[in-house]
């Protein structure tokens, strides 16, 4: 059964994966991430797996703008610089997409590209979980220091809205790499502009999460049309993948006042690594042409986003009800 | 039914953005009356143990 030329069992499939992305996106502040490589595994065109990851990005950040609008947690200028280089940036990242696709390679590199991201990323979340904490040093005192002051001070600066103030150079490196990632991977780029945002900038947390968000729905946007002009963006996948995330982003961030995060930390960790283990397994299916591995690929980054997501609803259910039993306990 | 294919790259680029753009804002409205219905139903049902 089709509905708009598209099979019904996969625009379930969308909504299913979607809700799950939007529970884990709404509950851990990322996961849009996960979009890309669910779209590799399946084993779309390069460009219409980055072209309609930017277009999911976008339609999460408009409804994640519009959460946060009233909050007043933005910096519009330092956004609007943010915006411009960024828009830049997915343009350099686009037209490397489009380059390797000319020879043949844009699957396999972006493939690549995304397992390293995932592993570092989920290794490193794994670590703090476990307990091992990562010291990344931000003191930027002697050589470093030197360097810091060059860059951030070198040139005209803006006054940023915590009191701080920093070159437009240092704004355009930062958005510009940021862009790169978005217009090749096809994401959001929030995983690097939220740590130089507060790390570098010294924004607080809350200024830095609404700026980044106002950043990523124009950026967002802007890869849509940039993107939809080479027809890299389907609708098909873009608009169950939204239905479905919408309404679980309003569940995930409904459980982050009943289920403590850090207990959670793990499971967000073995879902990084595992959507890299699935991206491998497919790129080495289509070299050597096993379909059982293209068909394990997708199921396990399906099975454990289900996992996670299901154990953060599970987790919120568990603590809705404990209190009522505490109560009947204490009627008793 | 507007076959985006069939449109000029601006327009096409431009058709895209302003579908998704009406998907979120329709997705947001919906979602968001739905969930605050069924909170208050929640917080009731708490409430009320």
């Amino acid at each position: 059964m089709e509905f708009l030329g598209v099979a019904l069992t996969t625009i379930l499939l969308f909504v299913a994966f979607g809700s799950m992305v939007g529970v884990i996106f709404g509950f851990f502040g990322m996961g849009s991430f996960l979009v890309t490589p669910a779209l590799l595994v399946m084993g779309y065109d390069s460009r219409i797996v980055v072209g309609s990851g930017l277009a999911f990005v976008f339609g999460t950040a408009v409804t994640g703008t519009l959460r946060h609008r009233d909050l007043g947690q933005v910096d519009y200028r330092l956004g609007i610089f943010l915006i411009a280089g960024t828009v830049l940036g997915i343009e350099i990242g686009k037209r490397a997409v489009l380059v390797l696709e000319s020879v043949g390679l844009a699957g396999f590199v972006v493939g690549i590209t995304y397992v390293l991201l995932l592993s570092v990323i989920g290794g490193m979340v794994i670590m703090d979980a476990w307990g091992y904490s990562i010291e990344i040093s931000y003191d930027f005192s002697g050589e470093w220091g030197n360097l810091k002051a060059n860059l951030w001070h070198t040139g005209p600066e803006l006054s940023l809205r915590d009191g701080d103030s920093v070159s437009y150079i240092a704004i355009g490196t930062v958005a510009v790499i940021a862009g790169v990632l978005s217009g090749f991977l096809g994401v959001g780029g929030g995983f690097l502009r939220m740590p130089a945002l507060t790390y570098l900038f010294g924004l607080s947390l809350p200024v830095a999460v609404g700026t980044n968000i106002f950043a990523v729905m124009f950026a967002g946007a802007f890869g849509s049309f940039t993107w939809a002009q080479v027809g890299g963006v389907d609708l098909s996948i873009v608009t169950p993948l939204l239905v479905g995330s919408a309404l679980g982003a309003r569940i995930g961030s409904a459980l982050t006042r009943l289920v403590d995060e850090d207990a959670m930390k793990s499971s967000f960790g073995f879902l990084l690594v595992a959507a890299a283990i699935a991206v491998s397994l497919r790129q080495i299916a289509d070299l050597v042409g096993i379909d059982a591995l293209r068909v394990i690929s997708l199921g396990l980054l399906v099975s454990v986003a289900l996992l996670v997501s299901g154990r953060v609803v599970y987790s919120g259910i568990a603590a809705l009800r404990s209190p009522r039993e505490a109560g009947v306990v204490r009627a008793d | 039914m507007v076959d985006l294919a069939s449109l000029s790259s601006p327009f096409q680029g431009m058709a895209v953005v302003g579908a998704v753009l009406a998907e979120s804002l329709i997705l947001y409205v919906t979602y968001g009356g739905l969930t605050r219905v069924a909170g208050e139903e929640l917080e009731e049902a708490v409430r009320d143990g």
